[in-house]
């Protein structure tokens, strides 16, 4: 024990770029960057790394290296997973059994170089950016049943378990989804599974007004039909600003290049989708508009293309993530029309938008604000001059979050201004 | 619920049969749910579980109605709603008539409450 | 049961009661403030009333507002607050201290805002989780999570205790179900925590608070998503003929792929009990009763239905009925929703327990449990919630026998105990309380209730706001086990407590 305690200092001081492979050996490296008050930078395959703020650390973290599934139990319906392991491999090994990680995990691959990249557990789980399951299943919070990791003196800390339901304590597993590696370094995972539904089809509709689109996102809200993800995907503004992609992200047989449209998917079994898309072409009197149908294989490619942004592959731009409660989304899209690139997701709730040039942003973020939703500047331009702040946030939840952090990292050690400023 | 009845209280027969009810109370809180008074005024005191613990510190400790016990007391309408909500099947109204009327035999009314009392009986025996 | 060690009572703060209870009238109204011993005894205990302690006064406040200022007062003057709702939680955690104020939320029971736009309604903490049901199911709507005392506890409670339900297996607990809340902190800090958009950005404040059991903050309003009724639930009894097949059952159908709505499992003892107390029509021939319900829609739910009844009939099932109808379907599960009278009828006294285990560990728990039954020579009756896991067990014995008493007591600990062993939880939706406090160091170490010590002490740093809960008091528990303390004589008076 010793002599490991004395190769990990050693370790530490003589590189930069530390990749531990086990539990123990992070908490030693984290350990001696206590005692030397050395900030680190956490990350996993930096699938994400271009969100919030840039690190300044002395020393980088690297987690790719703990990686590998621990323990898959599919009538469980969990896996527990080392952080490092790729959402890919986790959910080729799940498709085995007929399951899946039912948040559909967003994958920022396209947005960065053109190509798929889901990064691993550990950042899928830091960061809690869930698909269009969302306002169905829950975000990706709600699929973690439990983890192991170290916190910034050192400790090996858990919470949580690998059963749905227990109140035990503080449910610290939330806290660590979406913290973006600011309190715990991740050592293990528990993701809640589910089995995959053996069907789905998409239906399109084509429409582009904003009181109808809105009214469609309503009803399947309010539709007992068990709708798994409502978008809505309008034109490109005809602007050089923003290079045609829609055509190319959208390219399947059954769904018409040209027009803005709507669409929504029904998961099951054959006999019960037919039923329900009867039941609801009666709810949203769909004779009335131009409809296409997507088998289950556009269905599937769809449903990637939007949960991979697809739409927004490669841009140059600043990229804007909103949520705002659905029913506000007729002022945004009013707001947005033929200026911006968008789409709607979360049936409304949950807002894409590619906004060219700085200034730009400082109108889209009141606009949102005002809409009682909040937003997070995902992309930023090669220009963006960092006058708008990157997360939204209040003062006294500013303050919560920051004796939360000291709780967890006292010396403010774990991805040091990833966030806030402040921390 | 535990009771603390004295052997010597046990010779009543009221105490008996209350002591009985209070033993099957399992002080769950049911009864609030369905109370109009503890619906309004979200008092524990208003609601059948706080006037069964009244009632029953009253009745084992001898003690004399306060002012303010007696306030919660009368405030039950005797609607018994809270006995169709009851898991454990306590018999509410035979609890709040043995406290009725134990503070009517222990308790000294103010002369405008005992006016507004034959007021009330006066007219209702018109009707 | 009824004596445990408690954090020290600060005298200087009793012997100035009647100064403290004069202040806190300058913040409400002052027939809220209640001190007089009459008024405070009812509120000495909640539904676990096997523990009973006084609090130095009663303070019931009107709106946020009085409620920070109360904190504030509270803060600055070193009083303990413990926060209730409606009184129904079963592990003792709005047990009053005597130099605390205890802060009832009962008059905060006003429904505020329904959105069914967004689908959510705005609530004060105070309304019942069964009322927010009645307030939107005009319209098809319904709030999902319900436990068993759904009728009378209050939303309030709900987020402190992280309450589930029979139907968390498909629609998750409380923590899954609430869009935001509104807290007041212990300094008196009033704070918005989410709102009518889904998932909040920067620290996910709303998770840490739910299940937090009031250590944190006082939760004085809460937005909850509501739900489309779905349009088709039926459900099914199905009878086995030993633990093994229904426990195996259980496994096969979730790893069918098919998530129930409801799937419940009764032991026989359980199930002679409530046969005798309602009627529910249940076989008697069956060693374990299963109860599954489907909801979705007609086609999917009928052909589950089938699935089911295929995979019930390779684990052995001895009788497999489907509701007819709603009346039929609501018969099926009286029964089971009368499980703790029943039992309440068939002894003087019952231990309600709650534990999780992993599903394929169903026959394994039942089998642990009937062994120590004997060992304890104490009669008990198994509820589950299946599908996620979750264990009811009811311990019957007569609490007027101490040594009774006292075998109960080890005999829901080991059953715990066996629940972590075999890689479950110590509570799955009643909480830690006071009642299993000091168990927490079966599940964790000392650095993992440290860590969560820190986060308290972050947001209440003089530990005002319900301490004596959730965290054992003694420290380096592991090392010491359960604490039994007979009052006045702790054991070590010079480790700190918390």
């Amino acid at each position: 024990m010793f002599t490991e305690e004395k190769k990990n200092s050693q370790i530490f001081q003589d590189s930069n770029h530390l990749s531990p492979t086990s539990e123990l050996e992070v908490s030693e490296l984290i350990k001696e960057a206590y005692k030397k008050k050395f900030p680190i930078d956490i990350h996993g395959s930096n699938s994400k790394k271009f969100i919030g703020y840039n690190v300044q650390a002395a020393k980088s973290l690297d987690f790719s290296n703990l990686s590998g599934v621990i323990e898959y139990l599919p009538e469980e319906l969990y896996i527990k997973v080392k952080p490092g392991t790729l959402i890919k491999d986790i959910e080729n090994i799940l498709e085995k059994n007929n399951q899946e990680l039912s948040f559909e995990p967003t994958d920022f691959g396209y947005l960065k170089d053109g190509k798929s990249n889901k990064g691993t557990a550990g950042g899928c789980v830091s960061c809690n950016f869930a698909g269009s399951r969302r306002f169905k299943v829950g975000s990706v919070r709600d699929f973690i049943l439990g983890f192991r990791g170290v916190n910034g003196k050192g400790d090996i800390i858990k919470s949580g378990g690998t059963v749905v339901k227990n109140v035990t304590g503080y449910d610290l597993s939330k806290l660590v989804s979406g913290s973006f590696g600011t309190l715990v370094a991740l050592t293990e995972v528990t993701l809640k599974i589910s089995a995959k539904k053996p069907s789905q089809n998409t239906i399109i509709i084509y429409e582009k007004d904003p009181k109808i689109i809105s009214d469609l996102f309503n009803m399947v809200l309010s539709s007992s039909n068990e709708i798994s993800g409502a978008v809505f995907v309008p034109d490109e503004p005809k602007s050089k600003k923003f290079a045609p992609n829609k055509s190319k992200a959208f390219k399947l047989n059954d769904l018409d290049q040209e027009g803005d449209f709507f669409a929504f998917r029904i998961e099951g079994d054959q006999n019960s989708i037919k039923e329900r898309i009867k039941d609801i072409s009666n709810e949203m009197d769909l004779k009335n508009y131009k409809t296409s149908n997507l088998d289950i294989y556009q269905s599937d490619l769809f449903w990637k293309s939007i949960n991979s942004l697809q739409l927004f592959s490669e841009t140059k731009n600043n990229l804007l993530r909103a949520v705002v409660p659905p029913s506000k989304s007729e002022k945004m899209m009013s707001f947005l029309k033929n200026k911006y690139r968008y789409f709607i997701d979360w049936s409304g709730a949950l807002f894409w938008i590619e906004v060219p040039g700085d200034q730009n942003i400082k109108e889209v973020k009141n606009t949102i604000i005002q809409n009682d939703g909040y937003v997070t500047i995902i992309k930023k331009s090669e220009d963006f001059e960092f006058t708008e702040k990157l997360f939204t946030i209040d003062d006294t939840k500013l303050m919560i979050s920051k004796k939360i952090k000291e709780s967890f990292d006292p010396r403010g050690l774990f991805n040091p201004g990833k966030m806030y400023k402040d921390f | 619920m535990q009771t603390n009845f004295t052997e010597t209280q046990l010779k009543d027969k009221d105490n008996q049969s209350s002591e009985k009810i209070f033993k099957k109370c399992v002080h769950c809180g049911m009864c609030n749910a369905t109370c109009p008074t503890y619906g309004i005024l979200g008092d524990e005191l208003d609601g059948p579980r706080g006037r069964i613990y009244l009632i029953k510190d009253m009745l084992e400790n001898n003690k004399k109605p306060t002012e303010k016990v007696v306030k919660h007391i009368d405030r039950c309408l005797s609607c018994y709603s809270c006995m169709t909500t009851c898991p454990a099947g306590v018999n509410y109204m035979h609890l709040i008539d043995h406290g009725k009327k134990y503070i009517e035999k222990n308790y000294e009314r103010s002369t405008f409450d005992k006016l507004i009392r034959y007021f009330f009986i006066y007219y209702s025996s018109e009707y | 049961m009824s004596e445990i060690a408690l954090p020290n009572v600060d005298r200087t703060i009793v012997s100035k009661k009647d100064i403290i209870v004069n202040n806190l009238k300058q913040f409400t109204d002052k027939k809220n403030v209640l001190s007089e011993l009459d008024e405070i005894r009812p509120y000495e205990t909640d539904a676990l009333a096997a523990y009973k302690n006084l609090p130095l006064a009663v303070v019931l406040p009107e709106n946020t507002q009085e409620v920070s200022e109360i904190l504030k007062f509270c803060h600055r003057e070193n009083i303990k607050v413990i926060p209730r709702g409606a009184g129904t939680g079963l592990s003792g955690g709005a047990l009053p201290l005597n130099d605390a104020i205890l802060l009832g939320l009962g008059k905060f029971n006003k429904i505020l805002d329904i959105d069914f736009d967004n689908k959510c309604v705005v609530t004060q903490p105070g309304v019942t989780n069964l009322s927010i049901t009645h307030a939107v199911k005009h319209k098809g709507y319904y709030y999902a999570p319900d436990p068993s005392s759904q009728l009378a506890c209050s939303i309030g409670g709900n987020v402190a205790e992280n309450s589930g339900g029979v139907h968390s297996l498909k629609y998750g607990t409380t923590t899954n179900n609430i869009l935001g809340v509104e807290m007041v902190m212990m300094d008196g800090t009033i704070c918005r925590i989410g709102g009518k958009t889904l998932d909040q950005e920067g620290y996910d404040l709303l998770g840490l608070i739910c299940g937090s059991e009031g250590l944190l903050g006082v939760i004085t309003e809460v937005t909850v998503k509501i739900l489309k009724n779905p349009q088709t639930v039926k459900a099914a009894l199905i009878g086995f003929p030993s633990i093994e097949d229904g426990g195996s059952c259980v496994t096969d159908i979730i790893s069918n792929g098919i998530t129930p709505a409801g799937m419940e499992i009764m032991d026989k003892a359980l199930i002679d009990a409530t046969e005798k107390f309602v009627h529910a029509g249940y076989p008697m021939d069956a060693e374990v009763l299963m109860i599954v319900e489907l909801d979705g829609t007609k086609s999917e739910v009928e052909e589950l239905f089938k699935q089911i009844k295929q995979i019930a009939e390779k684990n052995k099932s001895n009788s497999f009925k489907l509701s007819k109808n709603e009346k039929e379907r609501l018969g099926f599960w009286s029964g089971r929703k009368a499980a703790f009278p029943a039992c309440g009828a068939m002894a003087p006294d019952y231990y309600c327990m709650d534990g999780t285990i992993p599903r394929g560990k169903l026959s394994e728990i039942l089998k642990e449990i009937s062994r120590l039954s004997k060992k304890y020579n104490l009669g008990v009756a198994n509820g589950f919630h299946a599908g996620d896991g979750n264990l009811h067990p009811l311990i019957l014995f007569d609490g007027s026998n101490k040594e009774e008493l006292r075998r109960t007591e080890e005999f829901g600990a080991e059953i715990l105990k066996a629940c972590v062993r075999m890689g479950g939880a110590l509570s799955g939706e009643h909480g830690i309380g006071i009642e299993k406090r000091e168990l927490m160091c079966e599940a964790f170490n000392d650095n993992d209730i440290q860590q969560q010590i820190n986060i308290k002490m972050s947001l209440d740093e003089k530990n005002l706001l319900n301490p004596g809960k959730v965290y054992p008091i003694l420290r380096k528990c592991a090392e010491e086990g359960r604490v039994h303390v007979h009052r006045g004589e702790e054991k070590f008076p010079d480790l700190p407590r918390f």
